[in-house]
């Protein structure tokens, strides 16, 4: 290398000053994530773990399942659209003290109830019966057995409804009523393997929603609600990326750097878009963007829907800009998305690099819609 | 490598996150200022950048490539900002890079002062932060002879200054 580059390298590469500006935004955004990460964490407390204490029977309907032709499964899946979309427990809004140990302060943080509405399984098999999964798949994962029952996507999303079994109890998520209405559960540590789904170079694990009234200790029966960070096209085939490890991922913890690189994770794709892509009803609002709506999703612009002039420095895909989403139908019916603090009727909602998405948690039927509305936007949808 | 602190922030352990960003956050503040030229616009997108792997740290699928993630978002960050504003909105070291930057930084400055703009963010990945021609292809979303040829103009240019 010439003393010349070897100079670039010295002076592109020394740390440089950053601006009291900076710093102070940085510390502020640390301080936004703690008090996150706190108020996640008082809801933890809260769990309640009785599905764990249930004992209950749970045939391993996956192993049965396995061996169905499709057709017989076609016919034994007559209901399985009202599991992924239809009536569960609904939720009141709740407030709850959250309080700040460090700086001896509180505050009160609000979780929005959560409504769900029974599904029309024509309805469904119509709009979602020829992009559904034939059979399901099954894979052991250790000592669980995983059983995605069906899986569906489109541009923006999708949902992956599945059941998990162990014998003895599932131990591979932590889960409970509060997860279900923040952040979806999570892995647990004493999991020792971990599932992603990958859609070009998205690559995400979702929302995760246990059933819980229809769960047991040995089987959980859950969606996944899943958005890509960027909308995706039929070019792209999803699928999901499973890997095993040889120890639990609380283990983890306590390894060295060495340890942890020498692991021999396992890892497996299984292919999940064997049907096509669940085609969306593109709205053109002229300046205002576009709104793209499926059965069970919905993208749009937050800047360009709302008029909001980012020039001042504002965060564009902030979903905090959005605080009220109705689809209004055209018998004069209407599904409530969302309403700040009071209702929270989706499954995920993601604002990401290109847009506001949203993964509903019912059947939307996308030929009856008429207008839809975001904060005080009426968007009349053919 | 911070894989053990990723992966310990992808189990949501928000210390071990903030840990990571303040590794990083002298490259990415670098980066930044190869795109943005108002402290105020690096400052937002030094935040959404934050917000945005936090909430999508649990997507990376490969912990070894924490970083090149991290940077990837910040860039498409500041691209989402200039293009926001409508306008383009180089980074003007001249005139002002002497005035406004740190003593200890002024060469920093100037050496980049000297690259069109389109260029800054290839030297910078290249010699400051080590990357290879084929990932910062991959981070910038061009192709790779792209940065190769820019590499060999700007370089050109570069050894002109150094070696007088």
């Amino acid at each position: 290398m010439k003393n010349e580059q070897r100079r670039m390298q010295e002076i592109l590469g020394k740390d440089v000053q950053i601006s009291g500006l900076v710093e102070e935004k940085l510390q502020e955004t640390y301080e936004m994530l703690n008090a996150k990460n706190k108020a996640q964490k008082t809801v933890q407390a809260k769990k309640i773990h009785r599905y764990r204490s249930q004992v209950a029977a749970a045939a391993i309907a996956a192993v049965l399942l396995c061996g169905m032709s499709g057709t017989v499964y076609a016919a034994a899946k007559k209901g399985y659209f009202n599991e992924i979309f239809g009536m569960k427990k609904a939720t009141q809004p709740e407030t709850m003290e959250v309080k700040d140990e460090e700086k001896g302060t509180s505050y009160i943080a609000t979780i929005p109830g959560k409504e769900f509405a029974e599904v029309d399984e024509k309805t469904a098999e119509e709009l979602l019966g020829k992009y559904s999964l034939d059979k399901p798949i099954v894979r052991k994962l250790g000592e669980h057995t995983l059983t995605i029952e069906n899986f569906i996507y489109d541009r923006n999303g999708a949902i992956m409804y599945f059941t998990i079994e162990k014998p003895g109890g599932v131990t591979a998520f932590d889960w409970d009523k509060y997860t279900n209405l923040t952040k979806g559960a999570g892995f647990s540590d004493e999991a020792d393997f971990y599932l992603s789904c990958q859609m070009g170079e998205d690559c995400t694990e979702g929302n995760l929603y246990v059933d819980g009234e229809r769960s047991t200790a040995e089987k959980l029966y859950c969606t996944s609600y899943i958005l890509w960070s960027r909308e995706q096209d039929e070019t792209e085939k999803p699928s999901l990326k499973i890997e095993k490890y040889p120890c639990s991922r609380g283990e983890f913890d306590r390894m060295t750097e060495e340890e942890f690189a020498a692991l021999e994770v396992k890892t497996e794709s299984i292919m999940l878009g064997e049907k096509p892509m669940l085609p969306a009803n593109v709205v053109d609002m002229g300046e205002k963007g576009t709104l793209t709506i499926s059965p069970f999703t919905m993208g749009f612009e937050i800047g360009k829907v709302l008029g909001i002039d980012f020039r001042e420095g504002q965060k564009q895909e902030d979903p905090f800009y959005v605080k009220y989403v109705e689809i209004q139908y055209e018998n004069g019916e209407n599904y409530v998305v969302e309403k700040e603090d009071e209702i929270n009727n989706t499954g995920y909602v993601l604002g990401a690099f290109d847009g506001y998405k949203i993964a509903f948690n019912r059947l939307v039927n996308v030929n009856k819609i008429k207008n839809v509305i975001i904060n005080d936007v009426t968007i009349p949808v053919k | 490598m911070d894989m053990l602190l990723v992966k310990r922030a992808q189990k949501g352990d928000t210390d071990a996150f903030v840990e990571l960003i303040e590794k990083n956050k002298v490259s990415l503040y670098k980066a930044a200022k190869s795109y943005l030229h108002n402290e105020e616009d690096v400052a937002d997108v030094m935040q959404d950048t934050v917000l945005s792997a936090y909430e999508h740290i649990r997507d990376l699928k490969n912990t070894l490539y924490f970083k090149t993630w991290l940077t990837r978002i910040l860039i498409n960050h500041c691209k989402n900002m200039l293009e926001m504003r409508k306008r383009c909105i180089p980074m003007e070291w001249a005139g002002n890079a002497e005035e406004q930057a740190p003593e200890n930084d002024r060469e920093f400055y100037e050496l980049r002062e000297e690259l069109p703009e389109d260029y800054r963010i290839i030297f910078l990945l290249y010699y400051g932060e080590g990357y290879h021609t084929n990932e910062i292809a991959e981070i910038l979303e061009i192709n790779e002879n792209t940065v190769k040829s820019r590499l060999r103009r700007g370089r050109k240019k570069l050894e002109q200054i150094l070696c007088c």
